[in-house]
């Protein structure tokens, strides 16, 4: 795949064109990541509301019914049920890990095995979420395609 | 599905071995085919429910342990008694042999997970070289 990067003072924000013969499962991919870059998730902290970059999430949990939105360092509230998230960030590289956790596998940089049988993925800011063994495949075949590419 | 059917194979194998070590013990010299579709049907009826206790997370790894193993023991007592295995073994036997069959899965699931990991952080880590 060839990138060809040209700046135009003209542009108002950033324009990407993918040039195909064929829709290849890359092609989709790239065109999925365009689509996800500046994609956003309006969540609520201290009753204001915020629009959060997806790819600034870190993980998405679900606690007694409520879902909260793990960035770096903020945490915030949002509306949508664990499903129906899990269903919308799909496509930008969210797993679920757990029966209540969806995890950005862009923020993984490792799993490890504990003492209990439990596995536990680290994640870039220093955090980490308890992954269930079953979930295991579905990390693997993420990273598989995002290594493809 | 290919991995449940691989662990009931292996697993019916495992439980084949043990029973032919035990067998040695009170001097047999043979295993009835009847044995080896037992034990493989006993296996399949196991694996399934082992498929559906996968859905509960559970808090403690031990709790896990402890009901699976329960489950399995229970199955294998019904099935000595619907199979007739208690006119060979008795029933401590049975359970002990299951107890050290389970040992054993314990052992190449852990040896497998493993694997799976170290798979997973070399994939994590090719991404970063990328």
């Amino acid at each position: 795949m060839r990138l060809i990067l040209c700046e135009r003072q003209n542009l108002e924000e950033p324009e990407v064109t993918v040039a195909y013969r064929e829709m290849t499962k890359n092609v989709k991919r790239v065109a999925d990541y365009v689509r996800c870059v500046d994609r956003t998730l309006l969540c609520k902290k201290d009753n204001e509301e915020h629009s959060i970059l997806i790819n600034d999430i870190f993980y998405v949990e679900s606690v007694d019914k409520k879902v909260f939105v793990y960035c770096e360092k903020e945490v915030f509230r949002n509306n949508y049920r664990l499903y129906e998230l899990e269903e919308m960030l799909s496509r930008a590289g969210f797993v679920r890990v757990s029966k209540s956790v969806l995890l950005n596998v862009e923020k993984l940089i490792g799993i490890k095995t504990l003492v209990n049988s439990k596995l536990e993925a680290k994640l870039s800011n220093g955090e980490s979420v308890y992954v269930t063994r079953k979930y295991l495949k579905d990390i693997r075949s993420e990273l598989i395609r995002r290594n493809e590419g | 599905m290919k991995k449940m059917i691989l662990n009931i194979m292996a697993t019916t194998g495992i439980s084949l071995v043990a029973l032919a070590l035990i067998a040695t013990l009170y001097d047999g010299t043979l295993i009835c085919i009847d044995t080896v579709f037992q034990m493989l049907g006993l296996n399949i009826v196991i694996y399934i429910g082992l498929y559906f206790m996968d859905y509960i997370e559970y808090r403690y790894a031990l709790l896990e342990t402890g009901l699976k193993l329960i489950y399995i023991i229970l199955l294998v007592l019904i099935s000595g008694f619907v199979w007739d295995w208690y006119n060979n073994l008795s029933s401590a036997v049975l359970i002990l042999m299951t107890i050290g069959i389970f040992a054993v899965c314990v052992c190449l699931d852990t040896i497998s997970l493993l694997s799976e990991v170290k798979t997973i952080n070399g994939l994590i880590e090719g991404e970063e070289h990328v």
